[in-house]
This record gives C-alpha cells, sequence and structure tokens, in this order.
C-alpha cells in the first residue's frame, strides 16, 4: 500500500511560514494538540519542520543536549535556558526550525514508512513530491488505526 | 637503522599533524616495522607493555563504573555550596577538585566530568567560562602528574623503570602544590576583575540539591570501596609484589562483578583508540630501538652534556616541556623512555638516572599546558568551550598559558636541582 492512500493531505493540515513567530506557531501545536508543525514557503515548497523539542534544544545548553550532563536533578532551574526560551519564543520560525528532515515521496509504501519511523525515532512523517511541494503527512498513529481496522 | 628511522620519522610526522586517527597510524607504522623485517612478529609482541595496556583499560573500566553513581557532580556541587557561591572561590575549588581527580583518575575523564557542570555554574551565575576552564586545563595537567596512574606517560614511564605509586608519590608530588599555586595565584591577578556576580545569582547556585546527583547510592558504596581497594592496591603494590596492572584488572573486574553491569555496554568506554595507539607506539619504539639508534641518541646526549647528570636531566625537563606543548606527549615519551634507559646502561647505575625519569614526568606532564593542543584534556575543554559558543583560540590561550607553563617547568626544575643534584 502506498503511503498517499493513507496520509493526510496538506488541506487538512496546519503549516507554518519561516516568518511566523515561534510563539505563534506553538499556539497553533497547543491548539491542534500537535507537537511539530512543518514549514512551507509562499509556494508550499516544504523548508523544514519547528517542534516543541527543537525549541526545547535551542533553548537549553550545548553540554546537556549533547549528553555530557545526564542529570541535572540537583538544579532547581536555570535563568540562562529560561531567559533563551523566552527570547526564542519572540524570535521567527527560520532561527529554530529544523531543517535537515527526512521525507517520503507519495508512491512510497507503508512499509518504507515504518522503516523510517523504526530507524528515525519519529512519529510523524513528511510526504513530499519530487519537485519539493509538500503534499501531506503520515503519523505512526494513521499506520495503527488501519490495521486496527 | 636508516630504514627504521625513516618509518618512525613519517608516522611520528603524520601523527603530529591529526590528519589520520593516530591509532591507525600508529599500527600502520608499526606493520611496517615488521613487514620491513626490522623487528619480528615475536619482538614486536614482546615489547608491547601490558602493564600499561592493563591498568589503562582496569581504570577506565573503573572509572566508567564509578562515574554513573554522579559521585563526581556531588563533590563538585558540594564544594561550589561550601563556598557560598562566590566565583573566585568556585574557580579554586573546582580547580583542586579537578586536581584530586586528575591525580586518581585520567585527566581527559576528569575535564569530561567537571567541566559539563562548570558550565551550568558559569551559566547560573552568567559569567563567562573561560578563566574556569583555563585553570581546570591546568589544573587536570598538574594533578596529573602528581601519581603513577594520573597521566597516560607516568603510567609509560613507572612501568617502564619499575616505578611505583608510592615512587611518584614521593618524588614528584612534593612539587605538585607548589606548581598549583604558581599557576592560581597570576590567575586571580589576570581574571579577579571578572569575578563579580549578583547576589540573586548567588542564591540560585545555593539552591542546587548536592544530593540529587547521587544516582545510585548503592553503587556509589561499591564503587568507592573498590576504588579505595586498588588505591590501597598501588600504596602497598611493593608490599604484595603484584603490578599496577594486576591490581587495577583486579579491580575492575571485582567493580564489574559487584555492579551488575553489562559488559559490552562498558567496552564502549574504553578509549579503545587509545589502547591501540599505544600498541602501535610499542613495536614501533621497539623498532628503532632494535637498530641501534636510541643507544646512538642516549650516546649523543651523553656526548653534548658530557655525561653530566644536571646537564642531562637539565636538558629532559625543558625538551619534553616544549616538546610537549606542541604534541602529543605519549610518542615523545615512548621514545624518551628507552633512551633513559640506555643512558643508565651508559652510565652503569639505573639509581643515578632516577631524577632523569622525575624530570621527564615532569616536564612532559606539565608542558602539555603549553598550548590547546598540547594535552588531550585540553583538546577535550576547547571543545566544550566551541559547542557552547566560547571558542578558545590557539594564540589566545598560548598567550597565558604558555608563561604559566614555563613558570611550572622553572619551578620543576628548581626542585629537582635542589632535591637531587644539591650536595
Amino acid at each position: 500500500m502506498e503511503v498517499k492512500s493513507i496520509m493526510t493531505t496538506l488541506s487538512d493540515m496546519k503549516v507554518i511560514y519561516p516568518d511566523t513567530q515561534v510563539k505563534e506557531a506553538v499556539r497553533i501545536m497547543l491548539s491542534a494538540n500537535l507537537t511539530e508543525l512543518p514549514v512551507i514557503d509562499r509556494n508550499g515548497i516544504f523548508l523544514g519542520e519547528l517542534s516543541m523539542r527543537s525549541i526545547i534544544c535551542e533553548a537549553l545548553p550545548t553540554y546537556i543536549v549533547d549528553g555530557s550532563l545526564k542529570n541535572v536533578n540537583f538544579s532547581p532551574g536555570l535563568f540562562k535556558f529560561e531567559d533563551k526560551l523566552r527570547d526564542l519564543l519572540t524570535a521567527e520560525v527560520r532561527l529554530v526550525m529544523k531543517k535537515n528532515i527526512r521525507t517520503l515521496t507519495p508512491s512510497i509504501s507503508t512499509f518504507g514508512a515504518v522503516t523510517l519511523f523504526s530507524i528515525s525515532g519519529d512519529e510523524t512523517a513528511y510526504i513530499v513530491e519530487k519537485d519539493g511541494r509538500l503534499v501531506g503527512a503520515v503519523s505512526i498513529s494513521v499506520i495503527f488505526k488501519r490495521l486496527v481496522e | 637503522m636508516l630504514l627504521a628511522a625513516i618509518i618512525f620519522i613519517i608516522t611520528y610526522a603524520i601523527i603530529i599533524s591529526e590528519r589520520f586517527n593516530k591509532a591507525a597510524i600508529a599500527l600502520l607504522g608499526a606493520a611496517m616495522m615488521i613487514f620491513t623485517g626490522i623487528l619480528s612478529q615475536e619482538k614486536a609482541v614482546e615489547n608491547i607493555d601490558f602493564n600499561t595496556i592493563g591498568l589503562l583499560i582496569g581504570m577506565m573500566i573503573i572509572v566508567a563504573i564509578t562515574q554513573k553513581t554522579g559521585v563526581f557532580q556531588f563533590l563538585a556541587i558540594k564544594s561550589v555550596k561550601l563556598v557560598k557561591g562566590d566565583p573566585w572561590w568556585i574557580l579554586v575549588m573546582l580547580a583542586i577538585i579537578t586536581a584530586l581527580f586528575s591525580a586518581m583518575l585520567d585527566n581527559v575523564t576528569t575535564v569530561i566530568l567537571i567541566v559539563p557542570i562548570t558550565l551550568l555554574i558559569t551559566d547560573e551565575l552568567k559569567i563567562p567560562p573561560y578563566p574556569f576552564l583555563f585553570m581546570q586545563i591546568f589544573a587536570a595537567n598538574i594533578g596529573g602528574s602528581a601519581t603513577l596512574i594520573g597521566d597516560p606517560p607516568n603510567i609509560m614511564i613507572g612501568s617502564a623503570a619499575g616505578l611505583t605509586f608510592m615512587d611518584f608519590i614521593i618524588n614528584v608530588a612534593p612539587v605538585i602544590p607548589i606548581v598549583f599555586l604558581a599557576t592560581i595565584i597570576p590567575i586571580k591577578f589576570i581574571f579577579g576583575k571578572q569575578m563579580i556576580v549578583e547576589e540573586r545569582l548567588k542564591q540560585g547556585l545555593m539552591r542546587f540539591d548536592e544530593n540529587e546527583a547521587i544516582r545510585d547510592v548503592s553503587l556509589l558504596k561499591k564503587s568507592m570501596l573498590i576504588m579505595g581497594l586498588v588505591i590501597l592496591g598501588f600504596i602497598f603494590q611493593q608490599q604484595i609484589h603484584l603490578e599496577p596492572a594486576t591490581i587495577a584488572m583486579s579491580g575492575a573486574v571485582v567493580l564489574l562483578l559487584l555492579s551488575g553491569e553489562s559488559l559490552p555496554e562498558l567496552f564502549k568506554e574504553v578509549e579503545w583508540s587509545s589502547i591501540f595507539f599505544f600498541v602501535g607506539l610499542f613495536i614501533m619504539v621497539a623498532g628503532i630501538k632494535e637498530t641501534g639508534l636510541i643507544t646512538l641518541m642516549a650516546e649523543r646526549v651523553m656526548s653534548i652534556t658530557g655525561g653530566d647528570m644536571i646537564k642531562t636531566a637539565f636538558a629532559i625537563t625543558w625538551m619534553s616541556a616544549i616538546a610537549s606543548s606542541f604534541m602529543d606527549n605519549i610518542p615523545f615519551v615512548a621514545t624518551m623512555i628507552p633512551m633513559i634507559q640506555d643512558i643508565g646502561s651508559i652510565t652503569g647505575s639505573h639509581e643515578l638516572i632516577k631524577p632523569l625519569w622525575w624530570a621527564l614526568s615532569l616536564g612532559a606532564c606539565l608542558g602539555g599546558n603549553g598550548t590547546i593542543i598540547g594535552a588531550s584534556a585540553n583538546v577535550i575543554v576547547a571543545g566544550f568551550m566551541e559547542r557552547s559558543g566560547n571558542k578558545i583560540s590557539f594564540l589566545e590561550y598560548m598567550k597565558l598559558a604558555i608563561p604559566l607553563m614555563l613558570l611550572s617547568i622553572v619551578i620543576s626544575w628548581i626542585y629537582l636541582y635542589l632535591r637531587y643534584f644539591v650536595g
């Protein structure tokens, strides 16, 4: 089965643009109960993804993100993290979004999508045409939904 | 002899260039020594110092298990709270902890443990981390010089010359606190003015709960017990007639069994690249030794210094310091060891050359402070700095590090002179 037959199409998806403010993007995520959003340009070309995880990783110091300091339970907080998070919320999405996102073509099999999920640890994959246009997304839950139904 | 020298010099040059993995290059050099018939396979294997290899692997396993307990972070936070969050005294405390850890663990492990917590503290205090990390580089290399297990050159020297843990404590360690003080006092004058912090930020630091850093109390007790026994084993090494490698490996195996850790997982923590680098070096040095090149070098040194031990020790101290500033001190020490052994054979007294071992140890270990590439610990700290957006430039580091390194060598030389050559 090809992913295009089960994917959520672009018209049913929430998208953001590189010049969207991060705070606005977070609001969209919260209202739609999502943790990530695709970023496209005005011509519909897929540019990357903004996720709550990537915002946190950007705000945290590198020595925590890279795993050098695994346990920080001893610290009640970090002023620098809170300040940086506040700054990031007023920044544009282009500064925080992740650009190197693996995408799938509409004709790829669901087996190919499942393989991508198992390797990458991601739960959503974006479906992009050969010309770079975002046409949809497939999530791990959609695949399970089909299996159960 | 010429062929061996060519293989050795080319390999050495490629290692220094740091363009390829140094372990692979050292092993290639070792293979060339065998392929060209300079060294037989049997002789090559015979010359691998398994005491050095065993000690390194044993300590790496013990440290890999112990660091999972969080004890190192616990000590760092405890010390920071002890000085009530005062930035200058935090710098001092973290430097002391770094020096003490590095005397017992290898320098790279020490900085990997201490630098992230230092960065967190300086982030919390909103002050630049550079003075802290600069001092920690020095503290790691200074502390590492003090003991047999503190720095790989000492492990190699101890094994080759039959010097014990206590020999290093008695002969090298006494000068270490002086060198430490001579480094930290100028740091106070240079960076002291930057050490101003708002009271509210200090209070933030005081809210750190060091007890939360301990992740596994049961493992902590087991690790401390084994670590203590291993150090006792090193101290009484002569009385129990065991080599340091046997003591470290035994401790590692017992701790492994007590901890229930997975061996394949733990083996991932062992720096195999360093281990194979040593294997390659031992064989390469055996190759040039076999051809008589090292003896020739030793005779040359003796003819230049006229056989005078003071001049020889002076030359070794300074040569080691300057060479170790700009290149990896491990291959340098690996080459110097057989040369000093040959000097011992020429003079006919291995007792007479003992100060030369201390000269080599102090020169090679402290010399590593001179540049940002002078020792592995320096490179690791520079990497942390760069990733956290505070890149240290080679020249910026050197501007302060070279004078401080030279000062440490002057102090070491005065110590060696007064202790071994006066009266």
